[in-house]
């Protein structure tokens, strides 16, 4: 495992508030898709916020039984953790229903959630993947001066041509194409960073590589960020806007 | 030839007896095991429905039945518990002990009614019959408002109309009308006085905990000053205040619908612009918040109410002064919180530390994302625009939902960029650079909808680049560049001092100049509300009626909502006009009042006559007002005059919404030229009807 990642983890299990809500901005959205996708119509919007929320404090006392060495991937990890919390909440109902009162928490006793854990779908993996180069998006924003990702996006987010933009944004294309090299390395570096911090196996890490993203690229793999971070960029959205629409 | 033709017919019915017969045969056989099967099929089904009925009875039977017994089983035991704290008076015990009570007592009533009346008609098939009492009088019932009047049902001063469906911060709301004397008293300190309003109350035997009524008192002072409360107590146990009523739909409600007509296209250019002023407006009182020293926290479609064609903002029970030495809290609604306060938030900073006026800027823009988009940001700022959308207007959604230090630094930065995109002639072909916040050009705002400039405009940058670039990382910075910068605000500030001091100096006068400085924002409303009640007096008092006579075509909408609803507020019935009723009635109303107050558009001189005529015969009309619309889009004016039966006509103009006097400067030299040329004209005018026409 990545130093990165077992420093984000020696973070969590030091109960880092920064270290969860950084764990909580990049997975909270799946982990609500991913409840209310299980909860099918039997839990509304107001429960799936709760659930996600009580996955992770589920999480924070998973983590101190975790056992890294055992090479399972981190989104299995967290989904597994996930489907105890639903579980739990189905059961606490039932238990409600009967009028015996709550049954403690399912994860309590559990040595470890993996054991037995079914290998999640691709899609969830896919998402798992997005919410990673999301993350890493919304880093950049933060480092980059506003002119810079504005430019970012309209080139490479939205996909207009290098004149547009510079017409758009009333500077010259010289200055697009240096601001866009700027957050291009930024963005690089970012995503390496991301990509080990939750990656628990080698085969994680390696997908971004798979993905068309290099972190030392030569000058034909150069021009794959773009068209990687164009095809993903879209499909994430569309993923959580789904859940968003009214 | 006859026996060759005989020897062919034979041939072909032994052909058909031979073919034919047995393919009728198999297609009979088929048919018949069809139907045999389609009858097994048909019996399997009706059997297999009704074990499955039958299934379901017994399982619910017994389901039922040791539900019922569990509830007798908790009663056994929470009974005793009940009784005797009643016994040993310990009343909040025994008070948690009977809704304990209650609730087993209804999970008893259920299982009785599902094992004597449920489980027997879905056995035999007739559930519909029972299912409205099962699912949907429960719901009825959850969702009635609450009983009037009641333990705290009762306020001096107001009668309770009605209840409104409670918050989230474990308030009763309760819809009123204040009493006369008590609209007196407000007007007389200056007050809002609303014909109705809601009161939010808290009591500690009611529910209500310590840190909400703490939270929901803290601003209400400023609150207060800014009319958004006429009033507020607080007792040792119950603490209550008073709000005007916003009668209209929550903007989530409207957005929804907006969409709906127009599916995935997205809105139309007329939508569009509606939405725009929505943003407009809730910017505008965002402006006065902030300037009030208040974060107000909780931005989000729900906490808008559409009224009249305007967004209002309500719900105080998040706001905070921005000052304020508390640890700031992660209240808010996802999405529309900036998860940046979330972190600061967990980082356990004080509110004073950080700059809440920039978090609801990101609540604003997505808001606004929101309404063009018709979904809510689900992506934070990194949400995609799929909708029609103008470029400016992502980029000023981008712009207040972006890292927190190039965010707009106020909401009139914000609204300046709005409004040049709201009046822009096609805002699809408006660019970003266009847009006073990247090209640093002044903010014209009497070009900008006639509503005035926000009490907080930014100070206006000399070039664009700087006011969207953070500060640099480094001190060694590039000298030349650090000299360009000087010498760029060296310019601008020349540039400012000349326009406000010197450029006139020699042919103004000391009176001229003040009114050229950029003055003590006003809320233009106020003044138009002073001058109401000065010319309406106690008209609403005695009955009066306002008519409000075929303005649509001649003024704007909102302005025309914003009169309709200040005239409400002072009591009046308003008919005609946006969202009033039509001729018919309006003559009708007319005939049958004994005083009213005709308001009349700009071309209509005959309107005083057409009223006289219809008002009853011992009706007074008290007077006309006419809205006209000059020449410019700020100067609409105010015209109210006395028939002639009644004394001298009197007339004053004056702006209606207070910026039309010339006080305000215009940037470059001709406009204020124009404008010191209008303003004499106005002036003269004014003093020429009887001297009171104000400048105000």
């Amino acid at each position: 495992m990545h130093d990165i990642t077992t420093h984000f983890i020696r973070r969590l299990r030091e109960r880092e508030p920064q270290a969860w809500f950084e764990l909580w901005e990049t997975f909270g959205p799946i982990l609500r898709s991913q409840l209310r996708r299980w909860g099918r119509g039997r839990i509304g919007p107001e429960t799936v916020q709760d659930l996600s929320q009580e996955t992770l404090t589920a999480l924070a006392g998973a983590i101190d039984r975790h056992d890294p060495s055992r090479g399972a991937r981190f989104s299995t990890w967290l989904l597994t953790i996930a489907r105890y919390t639903l579980t739990d909440e189905f059961d606490r109902r039932t238990a409600a229903k009967r009028g015996g009162g709550t049954r403690p928490a399912a994860l309590e006793g559990l040595a470890d959630p993996l054991d037995g854990a079914p290998s999640p779908p691709a899609a969830y993996e896919e998402a798992i993947f997005d919410a990673k180069v999301a993350a890493a998006l919304r880093q950049v924003e933060r480092d980059s001066e506003f002119m810079e990702f504005a430019v970012f996006r309209m080139r490479v987010l939205e996909g207009q041509g290098g004149k547009h933009t510079a017409a758009s944004l009333g500077i010259s294309e010289p200055t697009v194409s240096r601001r866009l090299g700027a957050v291009r390395r930024r963005l690089r570096a970012r995503l390496f960073e991301i990509f080990s911090r939750y990656s628990f196996t080698p085969e994680e890490m390696a997908e971004l590589e798979r993905n068309g993203i290099h972190l030392n690229p030569n000058k034909q793999q150069e021009a794959g960020l773009d068209q990687a971070i164009a095809d993903i960029y879209p499909r994430s959205c569309a993923r959580e806007a789904t859940g968003a629409r009214p | 030839m006859i026996p060759s033709a005989i020897a062919l017919m034979k041939v072909l019915v032994i052909l058909c007896v031979t073919v034919a017969l047995p393919v009728a045969l198999i297609w009979g056989a088929v048919r018949f095991l069809q139907g045999t099967f389609w009858l097994l099929g048909a019996f399997a089904r009706l059997a297999g429905g009704l074990f499955g009925r039958l299934f379901g009875f017994v399982r619910d039977t017994i389901t039922d039945s040791l539900g019922l017994c569990g509830a007798l089983l908790t009663t056994a035991v929470v009974l005793p518990l009940a009784v005797l704290n009643v016994l040993v008076w310990r009343w909040d015990a025994a008070g948690h002990y009977g809704r304990a009570l209650e609730g087993e007592l209804e999970e008893m009533g259920v299982a009785l009614w599902r094992l004597a009346v449920g489980n027997p008609v879905r056995l035999l098939g007739l559930e519909r019959l029972t299912e409205g009492i099962e699912r949907r009088l429960p719901r009825l019932l959850a969702s009635a408002p609450a009983a009037r009047g009641g333990a705290h049902g009762s306020f001096d001063g107001f009668e309770i109309l009605d209840t409104l469906p409670a918050g989230g911060s474990g308030a009763r709301l309760f819809l009123a009308r204040p009493t006369r004397d008590k609209l007196a008293r407000w007007r007389q300190d200056g007050k809002p006085a609303p014909g109705r309003v809601v009161i939010k109350s808290f009591a500690l035997d009611a529910g209500s905990t310590l840190p909400q009524i703490v939270r929901e008192s803290r601003a209400l002072e400023a609150a207060s000053r800014l009319g958004l409360v006429c009033e507020h107590e607080l007792d040792d146990t119950a603490f209550h205040y008073v709000m005007p009523y916003v009668p209209g739909e929550e903007l989530d409600g409207v957005i929804a619908k907006l969409h709906a007509r127009r599916g995935a296209a997205g809105l139309c250019p007329a939508d569009l612009a509606l939405v725009m002023s929505y943003a407009s407006d809730l910017l505008y009182t965002l402006d006065r918040f902030h300037s009030e020293g208040l974060w107000h926290k909780d931005i989000k479609p729900a906490n808008l109410i559409v009224s009249r064609g305007r967004a209002h903002l309500v719900d105080l029970g998040l706001v905070t002064p921005l000052g304020s030495a508390m640890t700031l809290t992660t209240h808010g609604t996802e999405y529309y919180r900036d998860p940046e306060m979330v972190r600061m938030a967990l980082k356990g900073v004080k509110v004073h530390e950080v700059d809440g006026v920039k978090f609801d800027l990101y609540s604003a823009g997505a808001l606004l994302y929101s309404m063009v988009e018709g979904s809510f940001p689900a992506h934070g700022s990194l949400s995609r625009i799929t909708r029609a959308c103008p470029e400016a207007l992502q980029w000023i959604v981008r712009r207040s939902m972006g890292e927190v230090n190039t965010r707009y630094r106020s909401a009139g930065e914000m609204l300046a960029d709005l409004r040049t995109v709201a009046m822009a002639r096609d805002p699809h072909l408006l660019k970003p650079a266009d847009l006073p916040s990247v090209s640093g050009r002044t903010v014209d705002w009497s070009r900008l909808g006639g509503l005035g400039p926000p009490r907080t405009t930014a100070s206006p940058a000399p070039h664009a680049a700087p006011s969207l670039r953070r500060a640099p990382r480094s001190a060694g910075g590039v000298p030349a560049r650090a000299l360009v910068a000087a010498g760029l605000w060296g310019l601008f500030l020349y540039g400012t001092v000349d326009f406000l001091f010197l450029a006139d100096a020699p042919s103004a006068s000391a009176s001229e100049r003040a009114a050229r400085r950029p003055h003590e924002p006003r809320d233009p409303r106020r003044l138009w509300a002073r001058h109401l009640d000065a010319d309406l007096g106690s008209a609403a008092a005695e009955g009066a009626i306002v008519v409000i006579d075929e303005l649509g075509e001649h003024v704007d909408p909102r302005i025309l909502g914003a009169l309709r609803e200040e005239l409400e507020e002072r009591g009046f019935e308003v008919l005609g006009g946006p969202g009033g009723e039509g001729d018919e009635r309006e003559i009708h109303f007319v005939a049958g009042a004994r005083r009213a107050v005709g308001l009349a558009g700009p071309d209509d001189p005959g309107a005083v006559a057409a009223l006289e005529r219809h008002l009853a015969a011992d009706g007074v009309l008290q007077g006309a007002i006419w809205l006209t619309v000059a020449e410019e889009p700020e100067s609409l004016t105010y015209r109210f005059v006395r028939p002639r039966a009644h004394g001298p006509e009197a007339a004053r103009t004056f702006s209606v919404l207070g910026i039309a006097d010339g006080s305000r400067p215009r940037g470059p030299a001709r406009s204020r030229k124009r404008a010191r040329t209008a303003a004499s004209q106005r002036a003269a005018a004014a003093s020429a009807h009887d001297g009171t026409g104000s400048a105000d």
